[in-house]
C-alpha cells in the first residue's frame, strides 16, 4: 500500500497547491514535497526484493487488483520496485524537492498553477517507474507530458510556445508508435497471455511464445515491434537523429523544470528502453547490436561536439545530457552486468549531477539575467559558494573519480569492453570515449571564461550571492553525488542483483 | 415486490411527467419567471430519471440475468440493457444542460418552455432508444426532433440562432421524409414494422431484394441526420455554432447518442447480417464507408476553424464517425457484440467530454468574452478553476491516455482490430492523433497566450460551474471507472445480437 | 386474358375521360371575352400589393390548434366505436379507458397553457396589448 499512499500523497499535495493563494504557494509545495522523499526514502530502507520484476525476481511492495476487463484482456493495477525503479524512485523524489527549492526566485508569477503542475508531474514520474501494468505504465507516461507542456509553454523563456508544442508533438507521435508497436507484439502473443501485465508478457516474450500476426511472421513481427518501440523510446532519451526538441525546450524551459527534465524526464526513456527492447527482446537487441551501439557512439560525440560549440551555458548542459545518455545506451547495449548496470547507475548519477548542473546556471541567471558565456566573467568573485559547487558538479560530469559519474562511465565502459554481443564492441567503446575529452574541454572552457578571472557582467544587474534556497539543493545535491561516488554499491548492488537475470549471469 | 411491467419505462415517463408538470406550472403564473423552482423541477426529474436508469441497469431489468429484454404495446417498445444504457446518457446529459441552463437563461423569458422542451426532447431520445418497431422509432424521432428545431431557434432575437434553428428545421424535415420512405419501403416489401418481423419478412423478399436495399439505404440516412454524419452533416455546424451553447451540447451528446442508440437497434435487429448480407445489401460496407469519411472530412474541418465552438461541430462530426465503426466493423460471426459495446462506451465517455466542453462555451458566452481562438488568450489567469476543466475534456476529446477518452478510443479501436478492420482503427487513431492539433489550440490559447485585451470577468455563475465540474470529474472518474461502463455496454450489446 | 389489361384499361379511361370532356366542352361552348373574366377574383375584389406581406401570427396560432384536435379525433373516433363491446368482453377499464383519459389529459395541459400564455385571445394580440400600455406608460 505504500506506493499507492505516495502517489495518491503527491496526487492530493498537487491538488491542495493548485487552489492555494500564490503567495503561500512555493513555500507549502516545498513542504509538502517532502512527504514523497520521506515516503522513498522508507521505501529504500525496508526494500527486501531479489532479482528482476519482469523476469520472474520478487517485487517488493507489490499490489496487484483487477483494474478492466477489455475484449479478453485483463488490465490491473499492478505496481510493484524492483532493484532497478528503486534507485530512480529515490532519485524522483529528492529531485523534485530540490528543484522546487529552487524555483522561488526564478518563478514569479501564478505561482500556485506552476508548482500544482509540478507535484503533479511527479506524481506521474512516480507512477512511471512503479507501474508494472502496461496500461497503467503508459496512462502515466503520458500524463507527465502534460504539465510538462504547460511547464515550459507557460513559464518558459522568449520562444517558449515553440519549444512546449514542439515538445508535445515530439514525444506524443513518439508515444502513438510505440504503443502501436507494443500492441502488435503482446497481441502476437495470442493465448499465451491475457493481460498487460508486464512481468506476464516478458516472461511469454522471452520464452518465444510470440506467434504470427495477421500473417506477418514472429521474427518479422518482433524485429518491427522492437524497432517501432526502439524509435518511440530514442526520441525521450533522445538519441541523436531525434534530439532536436530537447535543446529548444532545456533552453526556454524555467530552470526547475530544466531540472526534472534532464534529470528525470529522459530516464523514462532509458528506463523504457531497459524494461521494454532489453528486458522483453534480448535477441532482437543483440541482433541490433552494431546499429545502436553506432548510434550511441554518434550521441555521444556529436551531442558533445555540439557543446563545445555553445555559447549559451544552459545550452551547453543540454547538449552534454544528449551526449550522456548516449553513454546509457551504449551501457546497455553491451548487454552484460556491468553494462546494463552501468547504464542504469548512470541514469541515477546524470539525473543528480545535471540537476546541479542545470540549477547552477539558474541560479547565475537569477543574478546576472544572461547566460551568454561572453556575458560575463569572474562570477567567482561575487557568488564564491554557487561558484564552489558549481565547479565541483562539473567535475563530477566530466567523471572525476570519487564522484557518481566517474562509478556510471567506469562500469559502462567495463561492460562494453568485455561485451560479447558484437565483435566491434571495443571499437564502438574506444570512440566513445573521445566524448570525455570534449566534455572536459567545453566544460573547463565555459568555467574558466564565465567563473574566473576578474569581475565583469554586461548586464545591469547588482550581483550578490545566491539566497539560501539556492544554494542548499545544490550542495544537497553534490552531496548524494559524493555520496554515491564513494559508495556506488548504495544503488549498484540492487541494480546489480536486478541487472543479472536478464543477461544471463553474475559478474565475470 | 415485483414492480409492474410498464415501470420498466420509468425514465421516460419520469421525464414526460417532468416537462407537463412543467406546463402546467407557467400555466398557472404565465407572466413571471421563477427560474429556480423551474430549474430545480427539470434537474430534479433528470436526475430521478438518472437514477431510475441506473438501478434498473443494475438490477438487470430486461437483461439476461432476470428473464431477457421486456416487451411492451404489443412489442411496440422494448426495455433491455441497451435502451438503459443509452437512457443513463440522455438523463446525465440533461442534468448537466438543465444545471448549467439556470445561469444561461437568467433574465430571459420563456425558461418553462425551454425546460420543458429540454425534458420532452429527452423522453423522446429515452423512446428512441426503446423503440422494437419502425414505427415507434419514427414517432420517437420526431419527439425528440421537434423540441429540438425549437431549442436551436431559442434566441429568438438573434439572426444567427433563427437561421440555425430553420437550416436544423429544413434539413430534419427533409432527411424524416427520407426516412419516411425507406421505411415505407421496407414495409412493402416485409408487411411488417416490427423489427423482428421485418427480419423473418426479409428472408422471403425474392425479387424485391432491390426495394429493400434501397429502403435499408433510406434509412441509414434518416440515422445519418440524427447522429450528423455524412451526407447529412451540414445542418450540425451551424445548429451548434448559432444555438444557445447548453443546447448545443445537448444536442451533439445526447441527441447524437439517441441517433445511434435507434440505429444500432434497427440494423442488428431488422436486418441480420447473417441474412441480408448475402442478399447483397452489405449495411457495414455501407456505414465503414461513412465512417472513415465521416471522421476524416469533421477532423480536417475542425482544423481549419477560428471559431471555437465551430471547431466542436466539426469535432462533433468527428466523434460521429468514431462512433459509427460501431455500425461499421461488424461481420458474420465476428466479436460483434464487443465492437458495438465499444462504441456504446464511447457514447458514454463522449456524453461528458463533450457536453463539459460545450457547456464550458456557455460559461464563456455568458462572460461575453468572444468566439475565437484569439478571445480565448489567458482566460485560465482569470478563471483557472474552468480553464483545468476544459483542459480535461479537449485533452480526453483527443483521446490522451490520463482521461475516459483514451479508454474509450482504445476500447473502440481495439475492439474493431479484433474484429479484423484493422484499416478502420488505424484510419480513426490517425484522425485522433491529428485532432490533437486543433484541440491543444484551445489549451495554448487558455493558458499559454497572453490577452491581446485585458479582461475581467464580473462573475462565478454557480449553475454552470456546477455543471462543467461534474463533467469534468466524471470524464476523469471514467478512467479507472471505465471497467464496469464497457463491460455493461458489452454485455448489453451482445444481448442484440443474440 | 392477362388481368392487367383490365387495370390498363382502367388508365386509359381514367386519363380519356376528363380530357374528353373538357376537349369536347372547348369545341361546343360560345366564346365570350370580357375583361372581367381575366381578374384574379372574379367576385369583383381587386387584388392590391404582393402576396409576400406578413399575416398576423394568429392565424397560425389557430391552424396549429386545429391540426391538433383534428388528428387527435382520430384516435378518438375508432376508440368510441370499440369501447363498449371491449368493455363487453371484459376488458378491465384501466385497459381501456385510463390510456384515453391520460392521452386527453396530455392534450388538456398543453391546450391550458396555450391558453394561459394567449393563444387562444382570437381578437386582441397579447403583444399589441403589452406595447398599447407599455405606451400609456
Amino acid at each position: 500500500m505504500i506506493i499507492e499512499a505516495l502517489i495518491a500523497v503527491t496526487f492530493v499535495a498537487a491538488l491542495v497547491v493548485f487552489v492555494a493563494p500564490d503567495e503561500v504557494a512555493g513555500r507549502l509545495a516545498a513542504a509538502l514535497s517532502v512527504l514523497p522523499v520521506l515516503g522513498s526514502l522508507y521505501m529504500w530502507s525496508s526494500y527486501d526484493a531479489a532479482g528482476n520484476a519482469l523476469t520472474g525476481g520478487s517485487v517488493a511492495f507489490e499490489t496487484m487488483v483487477p483494474w478492466l476487463e477489455l475484449g479478453g484482456y485483463t488490465l490491473h493495477w499492478h505496481v510493484g520496485v524492483d532493484g532497478i525503479s528503486m534507485p530512480l524512485v529515490v532519485m524522483t523524489t529528492i529531485l523534485t524537492s530540490l528543484a522546487i527549492f529552487s524555483a522561488w526566485t526564478p518563478i514569479d508569477d501564478r505561482q500556485s498553477q506552476f508548482y500544482g503542475l509540478f507535484l503533479f508531474m511527479e506524481a506521474n514520474l512516480l507512477g512511471v517507474f512503479m507501474a508494472l501494468d502496461f496500461f497503467v505504465w503508459f496512462i502515466f507516461w503520458e500524463a507527465v507530458l502534460v504539465p510538462m507542456y504547460f511547464l515550459i509553454g507557460i513559464w518558459g523563456g522568449p520562444r517558449r510556445k515553440y519549444a512546449a508544442i514542439k515538445f508535445f508533438v515530439y514525444t506524443n507521435i513518439a508515444s502513438l508508435v510505440m504503443f502501436i508497436g507494443f500492441a502488435a507484439l503482446v497481441f502476437g502473443l495470442g493465448d499465451s497471455v491475457s493481460s498487460f501485465d508486464l512481468p506476464a508478457i516478458s516472461r511469454a516474450l522471452r520464452g518465444g511464445e510470440l506467434g504470427s500476426l495477421y500473417g506477418v511472421s514472429a521474427e518479422t513481427l518482433k524485429a518491427v515491434a522492437f524497432v517501432a518501440m526502439f524509435l518511440g523510446f530514442a526520441v525521450k532519451v533522445p538519441i541523436v537523429p531525434f534530439h532536436t526538441w530537447l535543446p529548444d525546450a532545456h533552453v526556454e524551459a524555467p530552470t526547475p523544470a530544466s531540472v526534472v527534465l534532464a534529470g528525470v524526464l529522459l530516464k523514462m526513456g532509458t528506463y523504457a528502453l531497459l524494461r521494454f527492447n532489453f528486458t522483453m527482446m534480448p535477441d532482437q537487441a543483440t541482433a541490433f547490436a552494431v546499429p545502436i551501439a553506432a548510434v550511441a557512439v554518434l550521441s555521444v560525440i556529436y551531442g558533445a561536439i555540439l557543446a563545445l560549440a555553445q555559447q549559451d551555458l544552459k545550452r551547453i548542459v543540454a547538449y552534454s545530457s544528449v551526449s550522456s545518455m548516449g553513454y546509457v545506451i551504449l551501457g546497455l547495449i553491451a548487454y552484460n552486468t556491468y553494462g546494463v548496470g552501468g547504464a542504469t547507475f548512470q541514469m541515477i548519477a546524470h539525473g543528480l549531477i545535471s540537476g546541479l548542473m542545470f540549477m547552477g546556471v539558474g541560479v547565475i541567471y537569477n543574478t546576472t539575467h544572461t547566460r551568454m558565456v561572453g556575458d560575463m566573467s569572474g562570477m567567482a568573485d561575487r557568488m564564491p559558494v554557487t561558484t564552489g559547487i558549481f565547479v565541483a558538479g562539473a567535475f563530477g560530469y566530466m567523471g572525476l573519480p570519487l564522484m557518481a559519474g566517474f562509478a556510471g562511465e567506469f562500469f559502462i565502459f567495463k561492460g562494453a569492453f568485455a561485451s560479447t554481443v558484437h565483435a566491434s564492441m571495443p571499437l564502438f567503446t574506444a570512440a566513445s570515449m573521445f566524448g570525455i575529452v570534449i566534455v572536459a574541454g567545453y566544460l573547463l572552457f565555459a568555467m574558466q571564461r564565465t567563473l574566473f578571472g576578474p569581475f565583469r557582467l554586461d548586464t545591469d544587474y547588482e550581483v550578490t550571492t545566491a539566497a539560501l534556497h539556492e544554494t542548499v539543493p545544490m550542495f544537497v545535491l553534490l552531496l548524494c553525488i559524493i555520496a554515491l561516488g564513494v559508495d556506488p554499491g548504495l544503488f549498484f548492488r540492487m541494480i546489480q542483483d536486478a541487472v543479472n537475470p536478464l543477461v544471463g549471469g553474475g559478474l565475470p | 415486490m415485483q414492480l409492474p411491467s410498464w415501470a420498466a419505462l420509468g425514465p421516460a415517463l419520469v421525464l414526460a411527467l417532468t416537462a407537463l408538470v412543467l406546463l402546467g406550472l407557467d400555466s398557472i403564473d404565465p407572466d413571471s419567471t421563477h427560474s429556480s423552482a423551474l430549474a430545480g423541477i427539470s434537474a430534479l426529474g433528470a436526475l430521478s430519471a438518472l437514477g431510475l436508469a441506473g438501478w434498473y441497469l443494475l438490477a438487470g431489468t430486461g437483461q439476461a440475468s432476470t428473464g431477457g429484454p421486456i416487451l411492451l404495446y404489443g412489442d411496440a417498445l422494448v426495455v433491455d440493457g441497451m435502451s438503459l444504457f443509452f437512457s443513463v446518457i440522455f438523463a446525465s446529459v440533461a442534468a448537466m444542460v438543465i444545471v448549467a441552463s439556470y445561469d444561461y437563461l437568467k433574465g430571459r423569458t420563456y425558461q418553462a418552455e425551454f425546460y420543458s422542451l429540454v425534458m420532452l426532447a429527452a423522453t423522446g431520445m429515452t423512446l428512441m432508444a426503446s423503440s422494437n418497431s419502425l414505427a415507434s422509432v419514427f414517432v420517437s424521432l420526431e419527439l425528440a426532433s421537434l423540441p429540438s428545431y425549437a431549442l436551436v431557434a431559442f434566441l429568438k432575437r438573434n439572426e444567427g440562432s433563427v437561421e440555425a434553428g430553420l437550416k436544423y428545421f429544413l434539413i430534419g424535415a427533409v432527411s424524416s421524409a427520407v426516412f419516411a420512405f425507406g421505411i415505407s419501403l421496407v414495409y412493402a416489401v416485409t408487411g411488417s414494422l416490427l423489427l423482428s418481423d421485418v427480419a423473418s419478412g426479409l428472408v422471403d423478399a425474392g425479387d424485391f431484394v432491390g426495394v429493400a436495399g434501397v429502403g435499408v439505404l433510406l434509412i441509414a440516412g434518416g440515422f445519418a441526420f440524427k447522429t450528423a454524419s455524412v451526407p447529412f452533416h451540414f445542418w450540425a455546424p451551424e445548429a451548434y455554432e448559432g444555438a444557445p451553447a447548453p443546447i448545443s451540447a445537448f444536442l451533439s451528446s445526447a441527441s447524437k447518442a439517441a441517433g445511434f442508440a435507434v440505429a444500432f437497434r434497427v440494423f442488428v435487429e431488422a436486418f441480420p447480417i447473417a441474412s441480408v448480407v448475402p442478399m447483397g445489401i452489405d449495411w457495414p460496407l455501407l456505414f465503414a464507408v461513412l465512417a472513415v469519411v465521416t471522421m476524416t472530412l469533421g477532423n480536417f474541418a475542425a482544423a481549419t476553424q477560428e471559431n471555437v465552438k465551430r471547431m466542436l461541430a466539426y469535432s462533433s462530426i468527428g466523434h460521429a464517425g468514431y462512433a459509427l465503426i460501431g455500425l461499421a466493423a461488424l461481420s458474420q460471426g465476428g466479436p460483434n457484440g464487443q465492437v458495438m459495446g465499444a462504441s456504446m462506451a464511447h457514447l458514454l465517455v463522449y456524453g461528458f467530454m463533450n457536453t463539459g466542453a460545450f457547456l464550458f462555451i456557455a460559461l464563456v458566452e455568458h462572460w461575453e468574452v468572444g468566439r475565437t481562438f484569439e478571445d480565448y488568450n489567458g482566460l485560465a489567469t482569470k478563471a483557472p478553476v474552468a480553464c483545468t476543466a476544459m483542459t480535461v475534456f479537449m485533452f480526453s476529446l483527443a483521446g490522451l491516455p490520463p482521461f475516459g477518452g483514451f479508454l474509450s478510443k482504445y476500447a473502440l479501436f481495439y475492439s474493431a482490430v479484433q474484429g479484423g478492420f484493422w484499416w478502420l482503427a488505424a484510419v480513426g487513431a490517425i484522425n485522433s492523433a491529428l485532432s490533437l492539433f486543433y484541440y491543444s489550440r484551445v489549451v495554448k490559447a487558455m493558458w499559454i497566450e497572453e490577452p491581446s485585451t485585458p479582461f475581467e470577468l464580473e462573475s462565478k455563475p454557480v449553475g454552470l460551474y456546477v455543471a462543467v465540474m461534474f463533467a469534468a470529474v466524471g470524464t476523469l472518474l471514467l478512467l479507472p471507472g471505465f471497467g464496469p461502463v464497457v463491460e455493461t455496454a458489452q454485455t448489453a450489446a451482445t444481448a442484440l445480437f443474440a | 386474358m392477362n388481368q392487367w389489361i383490365a387495370i390498363g384499361m382502367l388508365g386509359v379511361v381514367g386519363v380519356a375521360l376528363p380530357i374528353g370532356m373538357m376537349v369536347a366542352s372547348a369545341l361546343i361552348r360560345p366564346r365570350v371575352p370580357e375583361q372581367g373574366k381575366t381578374a384574379t377574383y372574379e367576385s369583383g375584389e381587386v387584388p392590391t400589393g404582393t402576396a409576400r406581406i406578413q399575416f398576423n401570427i394568429q392565424y397560425y396560432m389557430v391552424a396549429l390548434l386545429f391540426l391538433v384536435f383534428d388528428i387527435e379525433t382520430v384516435l378518438i373516433f375508432p376508440w368510441t366505436v370499440i369501447y363498449r363491446s371491449a368493455l363487453a368482453e371484459g376488458v378491465s377499464l384501466s385497459k381501456a379507458l385510463v390510456p384515453m383519459l391520460v392521452f386527453i389529459g396530455v392534450l388538456v395541459v398543453g391546450l391550458v397553457w396555450a391558453w394561459r400564455n394567449g393563444a387562444v385571445s382570437w381578437v386582441t394580440s397579447p403583444r399589441a396589448l403589452r406595447r398599447k400600455t407599455e405606451r400609456q406608460q
